[in-house]
């Protein structure tokens, strides 16, 4: 009988997806009656009454299974590997270290130490899937996939923190009338590609409609060498009164003011597990514009503008079709609606739940011990 | 099948989802505007030399412009002969500015591909750049650190 299903992650934030979907994943765990705790390596100072260390997990309960979120090479996952409990995986994915090479070779070192350690685990017990990309990547490495389940999105608090002072300010210090404003938001990392989105808009601005501007939000993530590379870029193509480096924003300190302000949202990233932000631009009903690499077409699903070739010239092209063309632009919403519902927080919550059941009558676990054995 | 998983089974370069609306003549749109999809110069410079130099090529095809001779008696038939010479002459002018065009359009392809290198070199110089920044930067206060020692 398992009483107790505790989670155990590298880094527990406070504003990020892996954060948020823990956190709620403990609540759901605890209100259907199950104790659960979230053992992290590391976690944002506001959230630590919230979370205990690695070395606070007491394992060998055998009414206990252990979920470790797998995303990057850490601690948390040397300690799943050593516990003798039945250990399950929810996989956010991990970039391929490629990206990662030319800006941080020791990250990279991580990267491919956690891509290569992934099949470790299926040895141990079942998977969840955070999309349809990463069940693929899971059952590749020999896992039992029992369950999709996707982000569960607090839109509302976006959508709400978009109404408050902060957002009234950042409105008025960005708003623009007149001016087309294409948008991305996600941290300024190698592998989202932002200087094709540069290049892209570059190319937009020359040939289609000079009064455009591009807001990248989004921190740029401990990567000052890539970050650099961006800027360096955006002032080598003149583009600095028209591109804004906004920063890193919260759902609650008025992010929605982008999407708000924005007609296009832009990915042109070439690895994503999920990418929430083509969600929550769906939210605002924002035209979302992608290249269809990895975790993002599973996302969009059958909604939103999907690219399979970058080039300027055809991105830049097609953001003008969806510009210009009111009745395609509005058809393209009504579909990202559709879309939206199926991210509906309850229809995810009843996936977890789901996956919960699943994974409690689970028949095939390996490598737990039982009492008495482990310690 | 997992109702996350909406398969698109699509290999267009553009898929455009748009219940109700026929994306066919968008997708035309996009594909007309980019023509040529790897033409995908980001100098504008260059763009527009290319261009030009595509614009050319497509006007090197000749159309058949015979002057009638005035001869009496044979004139319909000096006529039809060298209508026919000139078309002759036309259709091989022709076939030629169609070679061109193929090998104009593989150079603009060509040359997009070498662009996207030089901005791939670029974007190593920035990172370089920056990266000796820093080293020069951490050298310096290095240095300080080591004058400011006692005995130094």
């Amino acid at each position: 009988m398992i009483k107790c299903i505790h989670q155990i992650v590298p880094h527990l934030g406070s504003g990020d997806a892996i954060g948020n979907q823990v956190r709620e994943f403990r609540r759901l765990l605890r209100g259907w009656g199950y104790e659960s705790e979230i053992f992290a390596n590391t976690w944002d100072p506001a959230l630590k009454t919230e979370v205990q260390g690695l070395e606070a997990y007491q394992p060998g309960r055998p009414e206990t299974i252990a979920m470790l979120h797998y995303a990057v090479c850490s601690p948390a996952n040397e300690l799943a590997c050593a516990i003798p409990d039945r250990l399950a995986v929810y996989y956010h994915n991990v970039t391929p270290p490629e990206f990662y090479h030319r800006y941080d070779p020791v990250f990279a070192a991580c990267l491919a130490e956690a891509r290569s350690g992934l099949k470790n685990f299926a040895t141990r017990g079942p998977a969840i899937a955070a999309s349809p990309h990463n069940a693929t990547e899971l059952e590749a490495n020999g896992f039992d996939v029992l369950a999709e389940v996707p982000y569960i999105l607090m839109l509302e608090r976006l959508h709400q923190g978009s109404k408050t002072a902060d957002a009234e300010q950042m409105r008025a210090k960005y708003a623009a009338a007149g001016t087309e404003t294409w948008l991305y938001v996600g941290r300024m990392v190698p592998n989202k590609r932002i200087e094709d989105v540069i290049l892209a808009f570059d190319f937009y601005r020359e040939t289609y409609n000079p009064d455009s501007r591009l807001f990248l939000v989004g921190s740029d993530s401990g990567l000052p060498a890539y970050d650099g590379v961006l800027r360096a870029l955006v002032a080598e193509r003149g583009l600095d009164r028209a591109v804004t480096f906004a920063g890193a924003h919260h759902p609650e300190s008025g992010l929605g003011v982008f999407f708000e302000l924005a007609d296009l949202y832009i990915c042109l990233s070439e690895h994503e597990g999920f990418c929430v932000p083509l969600v929550e631009a769906m939210s605002f009903d924002l035209p979302v514009m992608a290249y269809a690499s990895t975790g993002v077409p599973g996302t969009l699903g059958r909604s939103g503008v999907l690219l399979r070739r970058k080039t300027p010239a055809l991105v830049a092209a097609t953001a003008h079709e969806i510009h210009s063309d009111t009745r395609l632009r509005q058809a393209i919403v009504a579909g990202q609606r559709s879309r939206l519902d199926d991210f509906a927080p309850d229809l995810v919550r009843g996936r977890f739940r789901a996956a919960i059941d699943k994974l409690v009558a689970y028949p095939g676990w390996t490598g737990h011990s039982k009492v008495g054995e482990a310690q | 099948m997992s109702p996350f998983i909406q398969p698109d089974d699509s290999n267009a370069i553009v898929t455009i989802h748009a219940p109700g609306v026929d994306v066919s003549s968008a997708v035309k749109r996009i594909t007309s505007r980019c023509e040529h999809s790897e033409f995908s110069i980001s100098n504008m410079v260059a763009r527009q030399q290319f261009a030009r130099l595509t614009g050319t090529v497509k006007e090197a095809r000749v159309s058949v412009e015979v002057t009638d001779l005035r001869v009496p008696l044979f004139n319909g038939l000096l006529n039809s002969i060298k209508r026919v010479f000139h078309e002759l002459v036309v259709t091989y002018v022709n076939q030629l500015a169609a070679r061109q065009e193929t090998v104009n359009l593989d150079v603009v392809t060509a040359l997009t591909n070498l662009e996207r290198e030089v901005q791939d070199g670029r974007l190593l110089i920035y990172e370089l750049t920056h990266r000796i920044e820093r080293l020069e930067a951490q050298a310096a206060r290095q240095t300080d650190m080591i004058l400011k020692e006692p005995g130094a």
